[in-house]
């Protein structure tokens, strides 16, 4: 197995999440009575630290009251901590034989609080990849058959000041562009189009983001690099996007993304976009869409994607079809790649998922236009 | 390769296959709960998650309490969120999902301090009549009710509810029945899964609510040991029996200068499940300044714990000697007034509170 490094990008976050833990652990065990007045003899100051422990019945007050948590219990308190194992094949019509994608990762989700309430977020998703017979192969995966660490979702969101208005998050994280801030993409076959489009889905850097009462918004500034922290000196990303509340059953975004990333060959590529999301649920159904302007270096860019899908009562399975336009001047000319795919999910279980998707290509330059590909992927989640 | 391919794609579904077991993963947390809490408590400045699993053991006492059965989404891990307003907790919200017809109806539940609902939300729900469940009407049957009266709009198969004693049209009652049930299973949920935590909380919001100059907190030693008990029944006629003992919990409220500005005290009663809880506040000369009974409580007790405010320990035992007749209209409610030997009067409960604080030198 090769674990490859990341040396500035992740220095730099686990700097951040130690500092965090030591101010958290500081205010939680050295935490002293304000002296605001003598304490009656045979009286204890009563405050609200170790608050987060879960109850059993019967509810023993005093016991709780006088119970003492060591560190590690209040490192627990507020974890949810979950395996996530994946295995996905995918064959093409042209290729004739299999793709092979397996996963084993955690994933870790902690929040941090004291007397004053919540700290913060830390999410972490460390994943054993491995893929097989993968064409084309990601930038940052050196080789082909071979078991990669990846760090997904890996990142501290700040919460503390300003009413959850004004947060801030460093790490590795969601660029915030278009569908991707309120669809969950992470490791399903049913994704959007921001690798397409943009050329990141996730990104290393830190963001300013929160919820105001009638919107939500994120701004970020990212390395440009994607998946691993790679410096290229000139690299980098600034991506935005405000958007009405991702609960409500219509939202609508508007992002923006400007940029010097790193291509598929190690190349810098100068990209602009902005663009339009729009979601629409009406009962078992979701329309959802997203339209992109922009260019690459001088060349203009069109992409765009629609999706409606259909969800049962219980949301344990859900049908789709999308229809993706990719487009760009090249050399005078328009190419156009058009992309049809059909996907289902069914949800087993809470543990278990199952789903496949058919991917037609309509319109492709430079490759077989009848090109099609189905997937088939199991998750267990635990 | 292949084979070794082969025998990992063998090994990884024999492994889901066998793990491929009911859930235990699930969450109810809110999308974004800095817009929601805020909304729901404007004066708000701060909120605490907590997490807690329901588990097998508490899942068969939330069953017994609600008298309907929890799905597997119910089990798991849930967060719920103590509201605060400069670092001290003025009420809880917790998010529950139910199955309606076109897709789950995510509800959010805003909880005051006595556990009672102050507010809800539809976070997001795909059903027809949500405008319903959202109304003035609807809200207003909802709003205020506890943990037994949610559940008493539930049908005793917890399988429907009554619209028209809602107030809404018989085709919204699906969707007005999720809500209720809902509602019901956040109230007791919160109070039995997180119920360490949500005392605790509890415990210093009503300091600050009942006495608003607060500036310090202690926690008063108050003990039930043989020798309080035997102070107890020479000062009173009888040992204490209602209470549980190790539910007690005193608290001085002190101003700036520290000085006493009463005290709150918490203590259960002898009964099973959700209740009853009972808190008090009490004056550093031992008057009783507010008596409040939470829990599966009905609202006779409530209205009887409504009546002990300003009485003393003195006028109780009065009160105490009384005859059944003369009671009438006064707190006693006891197994004696109301035939039902389970219920202990409030009169009672308040006598052996207030001699333990006497006992114990808490009042004077």
């Amino acid at each position: 197995m090769r674990v490859r490094g990341r040396p500035l990008g992740i220095s730099l976050f686990v700097q951040g999440i130690v500092l965090m833990c030591l101010a958290h652990c500081e205010s939680v065990v050295y935490a002293e009575p304000d002296d605001s007045g003598p304490l009656a003899k045979d009286e204890e100051a009563f405050t609200l630290e170790e608050l987060g422990t879960s109850a059993t019945l019967p509810a023993g007050v005093q016991a709780s009251a006088d119970k003492e948590q060591s560190f590690l219990d209040r490192l627990g308190e507020n974890l949810r901590f979950n395996t996530d194992v994946i295995s996905r094949v995918w064959t093409t019509h042209r290729r004739g034989q299999g793709s092979w994608f397996n996963a084993v990762g955690f994933d870790i989700h902690k929040v941090f609080s004291d007397n004053n309430g919540d700290i913060g977020t830390l999410l972490l998703q460390p994943f054993i990849v491995r893929r097989d017979n993968v064409i084309p192969i990601p930038h940052h995966v050196e080789d082909d058959d071979d078991w990669e660490l990846e760090l997904h979702d890996f990142y501290f969101n700040l919460r503390r000041w300003g009413q959850g208005r004004s947060n801030f998050k460093i790490g590795h994280f969601d660029v915030p562009y278009g569908l991707e801030e309120t669809v969950d993409t992470h490791m399903v076959l049913h994704q959007v189009i921001s690798h397409q489009n943009i050329g990141l889905k996730k990104d290393w850097g830190f963001s300013v983001n929160g919820q105001l009462p009638s919107f939500d918004y994120e701004v970020s500034l990212t390395r440009g690099s994607g998946m691993e922290y790679i410096d290229k000196g000139k690299n980098y990303a600034v991506t935005g996007r405000i958007g009405t509340p991702s609960d409500r059953n219509f939202v609508l975004g508007l992002s923006g993304f400007y940029g010097e990333i790193l291509g598929h060959q190690g190349n810098l590529m100068r990209r602009f976009r902005t663009g339009l999301d729009v979601t629409w649920i009406v009962r078992q159904f979701t329309f959802r869409s997203e339209v992109s302007f922009g260019q690459d270096f001088d060349d203009d860019v069109f992409n765009a994607l629609a999706e409606l899908n259909w969800s049962s009562a219980d949301e344990k399975l859900q049908f789709y079809v999308q229809g993706i336009y990719l487009g760009s001047e090249k050399t005078g000319s328009w190419d156009e790649e058009v992309d049809c795919r059909v996907g289902a999910l069914v949800q087993i279980s809470e543990r278990l998922a199952i789903s496949g998707q058919y991917s037609q290509d309509l319109r492709s330059p430079g490759r077989n236009p009848e090109d099609a590909m189905f997937s088939l992927q199991l998750r267990f989640y635990y | 390769m292949c084979n070794n391919r082969l025998w990992l794609l063998t090994k990884l579904c024999g492994m889901i296959l066998l793990l491929a077991a009911p859930a235990r993963g699930a969450n109810c947390a809110l999308r974004n709960p800095d817009r929601r809490i805020y909304a729901m408590f404007p004066e708000a400045t701060s909120y605490r998650s907590l997490v807690a699993k329901v588990d097998n053991a508490q899942k068969r006492i939330i069953e017994e309490v609600l008298g309907a059965p929890l799905v597997f989404s119910d089990l798991g891990k849930h967060t719920m969120y103590i509201v605060m307003k400069d670092a001290v907790p003025i009420g809880f919200v917790h998010a529950r999902s139910e199955i309606g017809k076109s897709g789950l109806i995510e509800f959010v539940w805003a909880m005051d301090l006595d556990l009672r609902i102050f507010d809800f939300a539809v976070q997001r729900g795909r059903e027809r009549h949500l405008e319903v469940i959202k109304g003035e009407v609807f809200r207003g049957k909802l709003i205020g009710k506890g943990s037994r009266e949610m559940r008493s709009l539930l049908s005793a198969d917890a399988k429907t509810v009554d619209t028209r004693a809602l107030g809404i049209p018989q085709s919204a009652g699906p969707v007005a029945h999720s809500a209720v049930l809902s509602g019901a299973k956040a109230l007791t949920i919160t109070a039995i899964c997180f119920s360490d935590p949500l005392l605790k909380a509890r415990l210093m919001g009503n300091v600050y609510r009942f006495f608003p100059s607060t500036v310090k907190v202690t926690k008063v030693k108050a003990v039930l040991d043989a020798d309080s008990v035997a102070s107890i029944k020479k000062l009173t006629g009888s040992e204490p029996r209602w209470l549980q003992p190790q539910s007690l919990v005193v608290l001085r409220s002190l101003d700036e200068s520290g000085k006493t500005l009463g005290l709150l005290v918490f203590c259960e009663g002898l009964a099973k499940g959700l209740g009853p809880q009972m808190w008090w506040t009490v004056s550093a000369d031992g008057l009783i300044r507010e008596a409040i009974v939470t829990g599966l409580v009905s609202q006779e007790v409530t209205r009887d714990f409504s009546r002990l405010r300003g009485k003393d320990l003195d006028q109780l035992l009065q009160l105490q000697q009384v005859s059944e007749d003369e009671l009438e209209g006064t707190a006693r409610s006891g197994p004696k007034a109301s035939g039902n030997p389970t219920r202990p009067p409030a009169i009672d409960y308040a006598v052996e509170v207030l001699a333990i604080l006497k006992v114990n030198s808490v009042i004077r």
